[in-house]
């Protein structure tokens, strides 16, 4: 016999109104384990986001062209030329958002009283002003326009070469043709190094410093990088730009040049989705044992509606979308808790600068301390599936179950 | 509207043994028996007689050791779980003695309920099952639920339920047995009338003395097989 869904329908919307507080601790159950999914994962989602965000106005871009022997053996020897022609062509193309010329290098940096490895970071002024590092200045101020023997250092740095704010400092380094180079420079901004230390070596010079101490050309960079609109849309970008330079052919996602933030984000996300899958899963086994125990207090309920000639096809199909209504409401719920649980993060960001007082990194990138929601839509709309499939699926066994009552044993009782 | 003539029941050497454990307990033994059309039959013995049994077995809800059980001509018992469902759904009406509603519905769709099974038209079903609340004297409380209706209220929803479909044969588990006297006769007195009226076939259980005097045919059962069959009044209780 065909299954009259309508008719299942009807029973099972009927059996869930008609039992509210059963229904409302499984919607409860599930829109709560969802919601603070949904929250975890925005703000995971939003940490990541921003810290891949300035990782790649730091170091690199969505798309990084640099020469392809760059990432085995970093050397000012293996650098790429663009012109400001074909810049501006690169700028244009649908989806940049904008491009950033950036010196690698290493030098040492040496005062009157000691001497540090550097990592030098050298940008147009105008662009390294968006980096964390030019935000995060505390002494002083970032690099301007016209700035030429100018430096930005952390305040460890600072402290170990024991200098202070328009302080001179030499950096001695090996330029482009393998001669040693040495430079006088003047402290304009110190900003604070993270808790790891791990940006306390770098040190921020113009561009065109950089360029005139290395003996480069007006055009040479070791990396020039592209950020997008969308970095969702990395690979359209990447085959609209191909054509466009003749070393575009070595283009690399932040993920080659940053391999182990890129890893270091995979494994941490693979985490929160496990401690996620925690909370799903707690949900999930209040909403089998609503569910399996509504079934085996219904038994007799079940056994008189078989005695009266219902289909078992019919009762299973009625549990079934009482799972089914359960899940649906119970996801549209927690969505929406979600979101409203976000909405401060996406509106306001959470400050967490009380916590990190001397700001925050990961995996060696420096990152704001006000953290922002992120919620893909990819991301809700599969955490959405899952639950609800899975929700759904809680219903199979006490489905098996209702059919498997003794006709007689139970209408007799 | 039913061929009162034609046999609704037909068991030939019916018998059934439970298994509890390593030991097997009969509760029926050899029935042979034969229900026409339009009779309204009582069933009575002590507890433990088998009735409720023998009532479940020519229901198809339960089957027989061995022997043969026809419902309208048909064997029930080769028919799969789905043929015996459809067989109930169809043929067959069935009143509990513990009213056995569906808490989740009102006494109108309780009515309705096995009307909605056989797929009948909304409003077509609608108009049997108001009217058969009306006969029953439940005008009013169409739309109460289950635990809104005292136990009589509940069983005459029960007796609506079985009868909407018309079907040929109802079964009646004691369905007086959890109401007063009173309402008891009342009960009584409605399925008698709709099996004079409809011709429907009753077969129900009881204890009581006083409904076994108002069938039209006893069958007293005694250690799981017939005693008596007949007029009620040429019997006397053991």
């Amino acid at each position: 016999m065909n299954i009259d869904i309508k008719l299942a329908l009807f029973l099972a919307w009927r059996s869930l109104g008609r039992n509210k507080r059963r229904t409302w601790i499984s919607i409860v159950a599930i829109s709560v384990g969802m919601g603070l999914s949904l929250l975890m994962l925005g703000f995971g989602d939003g940490m990541y986001q921003r810290t891949i965000e300035n990782a790649v106005k730091q170091n690199a871009g969505n798309i990084v062209l640099q020469h392809p022997g760059y990432k085995l053996k970093p050397s000012l020897e293996l650098t790429v030329a663009v012109s400001p022609s074909e810049l501006e062509l690169i700028n244009a193309t649908p989806g940049v958002s904008g491009s950033q010329r950036i010196i690698l290098a290493n030098a040492l940096v040496r005062s009157g009283y000691s001497a540090r490895n550097g990592g030098i970071f050298a940008f147009d002024p105008a662009v390294g002003a968006e980096s964390t590092i030019a935000k995060k200045i505390n002494q002083g101020r970032y690099l301007e326009a016209g700035d030429q023997q100018d430096l930005i250092i952390s305040d460890k740095m600072a402290r170990n070469l024991k200098v202070g704010l328009n302080k001179r400092l030499v950096l001695v380094a090996n330029d482009a043709d393998g001669n040693m180079m040495e430079a006088l420079f003047r402290v304009r901004g110190i900003f604070p190094a993270s808790n790891d230390g791990l940006d306390g070596h770098i040190v921020h010079m113009p561009i065109s410093a950089a360029q005139s101490m290395f003996n480069l050309q007006a055009d040479e960079i070791t990396r020039l990088g592209i950020l997008l609109e969308d970095s969702t849309q990395l690979e359209a970008v990447y085959q609209a730009l191909l054509p466009l330079h003749q070393d575009l052919r070595h283009l690399m996602s932040w993920e080659e040049v940053l391999p182990a933030l890129a890893d270091y984000i995979r494994t941490d996300r693979f985490g929160l989705l496990v401690f996620n899958g925690m909370f799903v899963f707690l949900a999930l086994a209040t909403i089998f044992n609503t569910i399996l125990m509504s079934v085996l207090e219904r038994r007799h309920e079940f056994s008189t509606v078989m005695a009266l000639g219902t289909p078992p096809s019919l009762l299973r199909m009625q549990i079934l979308l009482e799972g089914v209504l359960l899940a649906f409401a119970g996801t549209i719920a927690g969505t929406l808790l979600g979101l409203l649980m976000l909405w401060p993060l996406f509106a306001f960001g959470l400050d967490m600068s009380a916590l990190f007082p001397e700001g925050m990194s990961t995996a060696g990138v420096s990152i704001d301390t006000v953290v922002h929601g992120f919620l893909s839509f990819d991301t809700a709309s599969s955490l959405f599936v899952t639950v609800f499939l899975t929700t759904t699926a809680m219903a199979l066994w006490p489905m098996y179950k209702a059919t498997r009552v003794k006709l007689t044993q139970e209408h007799s009782a | 509207m039913n061929d009162t003539a034609k046999p609704v029941i037909q068991l030939s050497h019916i018998s059934k043994a439970y298994q509890l454990g390593e030991i097997k307990v009969p509760a029926l033994h050899d029935i042979n028996l034969t229900i026409n059309g339009g009779e309204f039959v009582a069933m009575a013995g002590p507890s433990g007689s088998g009735k409720t049994t023998l009532l479940n077995i020519i229901g198809a809800l339960d089957d027989p050791s061995s022997g043969q059980v026809l419902v309208n001509g048909q064997d029930t018992s080769i028919f799969s779980a789905s043929q015996k469902s459809e067989l109930r759904r169809m043929q067959i009406g069935y009143i509990f003695q513990h009213y056995n509603l569906i808490p989740v519905l009102t006494a109108l769709e309780n009515t309705e309920y096995v009307l909605m099974l056989q797929g009948r038209d909304k409003s077509e079903r609608r108009d049997i099952a108001m009217n058969l609340l009306k006969e029953v004297g439940l005008q009013g409380k169409e739309h109460h639920l289950p635990s809104q209706l005292s136990g009589g209220q509940q069983q005459r929803v029960a007796i609506a339920r079985a009868i909407a479909p018309e079907p040929r044969l109802i079964l009646a588990d004691e369905p007086t047995a959890n109401v007063d006297s009173h309402t008891a006769e009342g009960l009584l007195d409605l399925m008698e009338q709709l099996n004079q009226e409809k011709g429907s076939t009753f077969l129900f259980s009881t204890h009581d003395v006083t409904v076994m005097k108002r069938s039209h045919r006893l069958i007293w059962l005694k250690d799981g097989a017939i005693d008596y069959d007949g007029n009620p009044s040429g019997f006397s209780l053991p």
